[in-house]
């Protein structure tokens, strides 16, 4: 996945593919694992047992403000506990041995999203556990203090994650109809009072613009990182540099093509969402491929079906090679900001390391925030953290083209992530009044957290 | 039970754009050979044996280093050919062969790893080295020393010296055609102007140096030059005089641009360029030596980290208005 640099007179042009292929349905996996979580808020116990019997859309565990994370087979359930996130972090996960026929729970869709009245469309939403987000009165009761806020913009990101991904591009290109549905009812639930503001890749205005009628639709580049999500979010409210949840306490909501195009049809349905697209490329594959699997499918499977072979050494990341993480358990599940699954040949792997600086300046005048990658990367890599975060590490928006272009192939971005976390870990310290504060100020980089605790659910079958 | 395969871990992001710092000294090595060659074509067989002398004993320190540090093989990347090569190119052909090991141990040993290395040193390597050996040994070392052994079809003096002994009229008798292919008395090839300003070019296109910091230099140096010839154009030569004497455009192209010790903002590249040139010719004017330039670099080399300051502000993570 690396590109030569003939002789560097080109710099390095880093645009999505154009692959407007067709979508290849997997068939449903023999296990799902789902991971409980809900992003950014918490999550009450789970409301099944080992052993028990559940329903494909069925809530497997729900957040007070009634979002609930679903059941995406039918079958049984085997395991509950602690597994792999696909971040590498321990998260509460359920895993379904899916049954041969499959059922779902009873529906209660809505056949016209465009003329359902607002009562209809947030019912239908906290009966489907996606609580609404759009009108806090509806939900008042069931939500924490503080939690939800109005929103004046609601921002539908039709561009990729990160190049060489096609799946937000496929919905704009092949399932319209879904997206257009659903931005009708996002209308109608904002009371038609914000705006609405669709997001799409350059080359795919014209064709967008026609059916989309009276949609605010506005172009963005194909060049990464000037499509960068939190730039994009950034560049719609206003500012230079922002995260998305500080956008979504300003007022605005931001949410894929993919999740736009999946919540219209679960309304039309009634049913909980359960599949997703990704991308899949590298060994083995000519061209990338868009696959649609259901939530929870094990790379194993997807690996499976696509007849990839992986072999030791090799490195499977979910997500892209800009922001994925790599895995060590094929058992990892697909989930829902899952947008790509690469497989890289050992060959291909990027052996960064601790090598010197050689202070060419290339970090410094790519980084797309301005920050002195290099220096902070210094810094951090001697232990000064608080330094380090004071040179600005904190604006990083994780593009990794610091990492991509340096010629010494230092491991840059990670060392600014790692500088962010150490000093935003020893102020919490410190503010608790933990004695052994002193001792993580000096850290080393090799200062590696121990081995996680949660067992491999692949290993033993 | 099949083990399932193990596979390779690592945090985001998993590709590069395939640039090594091999590859950035294997380009400037390979851009620097047209300007040795043309010194060899110029000086012959003494030149060469310079040049020879000069990367062959930087290697072979550079070797010393590594084996008493316990490094990995010692060229893993090409920086050491490049500026034994370097280094080479300053001295003249008649250079005792003493005088190039010594000037290679000083660069090795105090120029490059007694501060630990490539990305560590404060100074260019080799012009602290040139700088040394000229301080030291400014008789040995100056151009007019090697004269006796040639016969040449241009003036036999070097410009600088010409014109600070008798003026800005002897400045005005070297065509500057002549100055601009490097036929002039001085190191072997770092007089190449037209070659140097070629490789320079091709780096630049090719990011393998900066190409504010040398810009900037010959900027300042014009300007400068320029400044002083219209108060007294009796008294000093005119600017494109010294754009195409002596080492000018050698160090331009590389010596002002090495990455470890010139600034990487864009602003101090500007800075650091600018004031590098203009003192080049303060020095030129006013210095003990006919060729300054060497001084400048090293002056503006302590420099590089405070003028490195003036970098842009990170664009910080803001909440939106509502």
């Amino acid at each position: 996945m690396s590109s030569q640099r003939l002789f560097g007179l080109a710099t390095a042009r880093i645009v999505s593919h154009a692959t407007n292929g067709a979508v290849r349905a997997l068939p449903a996996p023999d296990r799902v694992r789902i991971p409980l979580t809900v992003p950014g808020q918490p999550l009450l116990a789970p409301a099944v047992a080992v052993g028990e019997r559940v329903k494909a859309g069925q809530p497997l565990a729900m957040t007070p403000s009634r979002t609930a994370v679903h059941a995406t087979v039918s079958g049984q359930i085997t395991r509950l506990g602690l597994m792999h996130g696909p971040d590498g972090r321990e998260i509460q996960g359920i895993e379904i041995l899916a049954s041969d026929q499959q059922e779902w729970v009873k529906a209660h869709g809505i056949e016209s999203l465009g003329e359902a009245s607002w009562e209809e469309l947030t019912d239908t939403l906290v009966g489907l556990g996606a609580a609404s987000p759009w009108k806090p009165k509806a939900i008042a009761e069931t939500r924490e203090p503080g939690e939800e806020r109005a929103i004046h913009t609601v921002v539908i990101i039709g561009s990729e994650r990160e190049p060489g991904l096609a799946v937000q591009r496929t919905y704009l290109a092949q399932r319209r109809p879904d997206l257009i549905d659903s931005l009708k009812a996002v209308r109608t639930l904002t009371g038609g009072s914000a705006r609405i503001l669709l997001l799409v890749p350059a080359s795919l205005r014209d064709e967008v613009a026609r059916d989309f009628g009276d949609i605010e639709i506005r172009p963005v580049s194909e060049r990464y990182p000037d499509n960068h999500w939190r730039l994009l979010v950034a560049h719609v409210a206003g500012v230079r540099n922002t995260t998305i949840p500080k956008a979504r306490e300003a007022g605005i909501m931001v949410m894929s093509a993919e999740e736009a195009a999946l919540a219209g049809r679960s309304l039309r349905e009634g049913l909980p969402r359960t599949t997703k697209l990704v991308t899949v490329m590298g060994k083995g594959l000519t061209e990338p491929v868009v696959v649609e699997t259901v939530l929870g499918t094990p790379i194993e499977h997807v690996l499976k079906e696509l007849k990839i072979e992986v072999t030791a050494g090799d490195r499977v990341i979910l997500g892209g090679c800009w922001q994925g993480h790599a895995q060590y358990d094929l058992g990892a599940p697909i989930t829902r900001s899952t947008d790509g699954l690469v497989i890289l040949p050992a060959a291909e792997v990027v052996k960064t390391a601790e090598n010197p600086c050689i202070n060419c300046g290339r970090c410094t005048s790519i980084c797309p925030v301005r920050i002195q990658v290099s220096l902070v990367a210094r810094y951090a890599e001697f232990g000064q953290m608080a330094e380090a975060y004071a040179l600005g590490a904190h604006a990083c928006i994780e593009c990794g083209l610091c990492t991509y272009v340096c010629p010494a192939q230092r491991p840059l971005q990670q060392y600014v992530r790692f500088a962010i976390l150490k000093h935003e870990d020893c102020q919490v310290r410190e503010a608790e009044g933990d004695e052994e504060v002193l001792d993580c100020k000096l850290p080393s980089a090799h200062d590696l957290p121990s081995a996680p605790r949660a067992e491999s659910w692949t290993a033993d079958r | 039970m099949k083990r399932p395969p193990l596979l390779s871990v690592a945090v985001p992001p998993h590709t590069h754009d395939g640039s090594s710092v091999s590859q950035i000294y294997l380009w400037q090595f390979l851009l620097l050979l047209p300007a040795a060659i043309g010194g060899v074509w110029v000086w012959g067989l003494g030149g060469l044996r310079t040049l020879m002398l000069a990367v062959g004993a930087s290697v072979l320190f550079e070797w010393l280093v590594a084996r008493s540090r316990h490094r990995p093989w010692f060229m893993t990347d090409f920086s050491i050919v490049l500026q034994g090569l370097l280094l080479g190119m300053l001295l003249h052909a008649e250079t005792p062969w003493w005088l190039v090991l010594v000037g290679a141990a000083v660069m090795v040993f105090l120029g490059k790893h007694f501060f630990g290395g490539l990305g560590s040193y404060p100074f260019h390597p080799v012009a602290l080295s040139y700088a040394v050996l000229l301080v030291s040994w400014p008789g040995q070392l100056a151009y007019a020393r090697q004269l006796v052994h040639y016969n040449l079809a241009f003036p036999a003096v070097d410009p600088l010296t010409a014109w600070r002994s008798f003026g800005a009229q002897a400045a005005e008798r070297f065509a500057l055609g002549d100055l601009l292919v490097g036929r002039q008395v001085g190191g072997v090839g770092s007089t190449m102007v037209l070659l140097l300003l070629l490789a320079g070019v091709l780096l630049a296109l090719g990011r393998y140096i900066p190409w504010r910091t040398p810009l900037a230099f010959l900027v300042g140096l014009f300007v400068t030059a320029g400044l002083f010839h219209l108060a007294a154009p009796a008294t000093y030569p005119s600017p494109m005089f010294h754009l195409l004497s002596g080492i000018a455009v050698f160090a331009a192209v590389f010596l002002v641009t090495d990455f470890t010790c010139s600034p990487v903002n864009p602003w101090a590249q500007v800075i650091f360029g600018v004031a590098c040139g203009a003192l080049t010719v303060v020095l030129r004017t006013l210095g003990a030596w006919p060729d300054g330039t060497i001084f400048a670099v090293l002056l503006m080399n302590i420099v590089q980290p405070l003028i490195d300051k003036i970098h842009p502000q990170p664009l910080a993570v803001e909440v939106p208005a509502r």
